[in-house]
């Protein structure tokens, strides 16, 4: 009755705005509220720009409320997926044209856990996924630009993106805030980045520049909390362990990380060689002591969180070529992991972990068809984990010796850009396992625009698609920006 | 002795009056000026024939004899108009207006360097030749905020009729994500921006790549013109069937241009609003004002705030450059706010008097 009540109240404003005669003249493709705004602020303050988004991205679960996995029971009792706010506010203030101060806030809400009625999440997870509340998620880049000669300085809390992959390769410098697992797509990545504070200084002269990038401030990469949305089907749902409190490195100069990048431009071959020493984003489980529970009568283990020290070494290239009639985009990435931590089942091995070094690489081929209307890409990528045992686990799966993946995807324009459809297929050839992403989205202005899409998930249930296989959603993204 | 203290005298006094001469003319003083491209080309026969051709048609030798020019020669000039050989920068506002009415306004900052030292290098192969770099491109939006940040780059390259060579190379940077990407660049016939101008219309037809007629004189805006009909050589699927253009014959500006699709409709009506910029007095197209006359959508783009002779360094062209998201200057002046169509130039129209009495020319010939 409540909802009816809502609904008609909505219809006759809806009635008595449109009979309106100032309605008539409303042009919809120059409203832009909060432009305006800024803009007047910005005339006070010519030296000041203000831009943003309002975002709202809500996914709807398409299956049914029970899920039994090999691990156990999940008791999916949500609707949504996710109902999530987004909003970001932008300022640059620029002291001359070579200086500039850059400040980005984000806010983030997701309303899942409080219209979703029927979802029943724990107060952990809700506090970490809800909403950003602490001034490190709010602000989340306040950095300085300089440009002077050959030099471009960024100074303070920012992201580095070094890939060019539609996934990551050598995209390693910033951690990244994972809590849709592998729900999210490319499109994601801006958002759910980390960014961290650092020195960043490039030096560009003729075709080539080097990069300097130090990291006293390591931030790990957040996975989706055991019990939310996104917990990892594949892994027990209840802890089979004990597990330390997990403590960050100590903020000491041996701690600290350090990157270089030096890349050329010769005869349109665009390349660079990277080396990151870093810590690993994610910590590794170690085994520690077994402890008599004298509530079960059981021992109980124990396991350890650590981060770990990494050296990364990096490659990539790319190129255009005229063949058939088209240009051919090319794309190749390499990244080789020394002393990286894998979880073993190997009674030998005491801790539980071992060190192994490993090769990935994604390569990429990208061209247009239909007179430049229809852009295709497709991509193959590797991993390959050197030292190889089959006990090797991961998210409680067996590891890969060589783990490929394919990634096709088209996307086509229509009606002056304003309509676009895209259409992602994700495989991975060793477990037969799929993730399906259609887009459709359409441009309503300059300012706003909205999109549906469909995301898919099916194979074994010990993959990483595959075990996300009830997890099909349907989303809708509404965006606002000014 | 008194005669040579005076010639002396004469001798400081010229040089300090060129001195001030050179202070007072400020296209000399800023280093490069516009020079008219017949005057630049030296030889007008360079113009005429180009990639290995080694005579004038028939045709061509009766438009000599009638205009003092022929085709292919006129709009040789007005290419060497657009491209004045020297680095310079702009602001340009593009609106585009969708069939039902709606507008999509792009704002942005844009630079150009030229790798050669004159226009007329691209005709003689002076230190350039097909397969090299002859423009290098690069922009910064300022709106719509989707795009705002966003850095755009591109390697326009000099090509051949004798050589199947690539004719461009693009990258973008993408402000959100943080990342610069080389992009596949689309065919010639693409439409731009989604809009009704595609990329053969400003940025990549090369002179030689149609042949000419040129059908007859017509003023347009008190102008005297003629007119050029350009039939596409290469492709045998162009999706034009002709294009024409009016040519102001005095500075060789393209004033006007009518294209025909495949099926010989009138497909897009071009009219463009030249400007001589001060102190170098080099032309530039400060309005397009395109319109399908068979959708009835339209493009407006106003290139506004020019400045030549930038002293851009190559390296400034590297696709990572683009992540400095740096406006290098701002605006001196600004453009009038566009809220709806009724805020733009009026639809360009056809030349309806101009066709109609060519035909009726036609007619009394046959």
């Amino acid at each position: 009755m409540k909802n009816k009540f809502y609904i008609s109240l909505v219809t006759l404003f809806l009635f008595i705005a449109g009979i309106d005669d100032s309605m008539a003249d409303f042009e919809f493709s120059s409203f832009d509220p909060a432009g305006e705004l800024c803009n007047k602020l910005q005339d006070k303050a010519p030296k000041l720009e203000i831009s943003g988004f309002i975002n709202n991205k809500t996914d709807l679960d398409l299956h049914g409320k029970k899920s039994d996995t090999e691990k156990g029971h999940i008791n999916r009792d949500w609707n949504f997926q996710m109902i999530e706010w987004d909003v970001q506010l932008e300022s640059r203030y620029r002291f001359s044209d070579y200086l500039e101060l850059i400040n980005v806030n984000r806010f983030l809400y997701d309303s899942l856990y409080d219209w979703d009625k029927n979802a029943h999440f724990s107060h952990s997870v809700k506090y970490r996924l809800e909403h950003y509340d602490s001034f490190k998620q709010i602000m989340s880049e306040f950095y300085f630009n300089y440009i002077n000669g050959g030099w471009f300085l960024k100074l303070g809390k920012q992201q580095v993106v070094w890939g060019k992959m539609d996934g990551k390769c050598i995209d390693i410098i910033n951690p990244q805030d994972s809590r849709e697992s592998v729900n999210g797509g490319q499109d994601d990545y801006e958002w759910r980045k980390i960014p961290t504070w650092m020195t960043n200084a490039t030096y560009f002269w003729s075709d080539y520049y080097i990069q300097f990038i130090w990291i006293p401030d390591f931030e790990p990469s957040l996975s989706p909390p055991r019990g939310s949305v996104w917990w990892y089907p594949a892994v027990s749902p209840t802890s089979s362990y004990k597990s330390y409190k997990k403590d960050k490195p100590a903020k000491t100069f041996e701690n600290q990380e350090f990157a270089i990048r030096f890349n050329m431009v010769k005869n349109g071959w665009d390349s660079s060689l990277i080396y990151f020493y870093t810590w690993d984003d994610y910590p590794t489980m170690f085994n520690r002591d077994y402890w008599f529970n004298p509530v079960t009568g059981e021992n109980e283990q124990y396991r350890e969180p650590k981060y770990t020290r990494l050296h990364q070494f990096g490659f990539n290239v790319d190129k255009g070529n005229w063949f058939l009639g088209r240009n051919w985009v090319w794309r190749m990435e390499f990244l080789y992991t020394l002393n990286d931590y894998v979880r073993t089942e190997d009674p030998s091995s005491h801790d539980g972990a071992v060190k192994r070094n490993h090769l990935k690489s994604i390569s990429s081929i990208e061209t247009n068809w239909l007179h430049g209307r229809l852009t295709t890409l497709l991509q193959y990528s590797w991993k390959y984990n050197f030292g190889y045992d089959s006990d090797f686990r991961s998210l409680g799966s067996k590891l890969k010796r060589y783990d490929p993946a394919w990634l096709f995807s088209m996307s086509r324009k229509w009606f002056s850009n304003r309509l676009q459809v895209t259409t992602t297929f994700y495989y991975r050839p060793g477990e037969g396992s799929w993730k399906f992403k259609d887009t459709l989205s359409w441009a309503f202005s300059d300012y706003f625009s909205a999109q549906v899409r469909y995301t898919g998930f099916t194979g074994p249930s010990d993959d990483i698609y595959g075990m996300y296989d009830k997890w099909d959603n349907l989303g809708f993204e509404f965006k606002y920006n000014f | 002795m008194l005669f040579n203290r005076i010639k002396g005298f004469l001798k400081l006094i010229c040089i300090k009056i060129f001195c001030l001469l050179i202070f007072f003319f400020p296209a000399l003083a800023h280093g490069s000026h516009w020079v008219n491209p017949r005057i630049a080309v030296r030889d007008p026969m360079l113009a005429r024939l180009q990639q290995g051709r080694m005579e004038l048609t028939a045709l061509e030798q009766k438009e000599i004899g009638r205009y003092g020019f022929t085709g292919l020669e006129l709009m040789t000039y007005v290419d060497m108009n657009t491209r004045p050989g020297r680095s310079w920068d702009k602001f340009e506002r593009v609106i585009i207006v969708t069939s039902g009415g709606q507008i999509k306004i792009f704002e942005w900052l844009w630079k150009e360097i030229y790798p050669y030292k004159d226009p007329a290098s691209i005709l003689t192969y002076d230190g350039i030749k097909p397969g090299d770099v002859m423009k290098k491109i690069k922009g910064i939006y300022m709106s719509p905020p989707k795009k705002k940040y966003r850095g755009i780059l591109f390697y326009i390259y000099l090509t051949s009729m004798h050589k199947h060579l690539r004719n461009k190379e693009g990258w973008s940077w993408v402000h959100g994500l943080g990342r610069y990407r080389r992009a596949p660049t689309t065919p010639k016939e693409d439409n731009w921006l989604g809009s009704v101008l595609r990329y053969d219309d400003f940025l990549l037809r090369k002179p030689w790549e149609e042949e000419y007629k040129i059908l007859g004189k017509n003023f347009y805006n008190g102008h005297e013109c003629l007119v050029v009909e350009g039939k596409n050589i290469l492709d045998p699927e162009y999706y034009l069937s002709k294009r024409v253009t009016w040519v102001e014959k005095k500075h060789f500006l393209d004033l006007h241009e009518e294209q025909f699709d495949g099926k010989g409709r009138r497909s897009l009506i071009i009219n463009k609003l030249w400007v001589q910029i001060e102190p170098w007095k080099y032309w530039v197209i400060s309005q397009w004002n395109c319109m399908d006359p068979l959708t009835g959508r339209r493009i407006v783009r106003h290139g506004y705030d020019w400045k030549f002779d930038r002293e851009f360094k190559e390296g400034d062209f590297l696709p990572a450059t683009m992540g400095k998201e740096n406006f290098w200057r701002q605006p001196e002046t600004h453009l009038p706010p566009v809220k709806n169509v009724a805020d733009l130039p009026l639809e360009p129209a056809a030349r309806l008097k101009f066709w109609k009495k060519l035909h009726e020319i036609d007619k009394n010939e046959k």
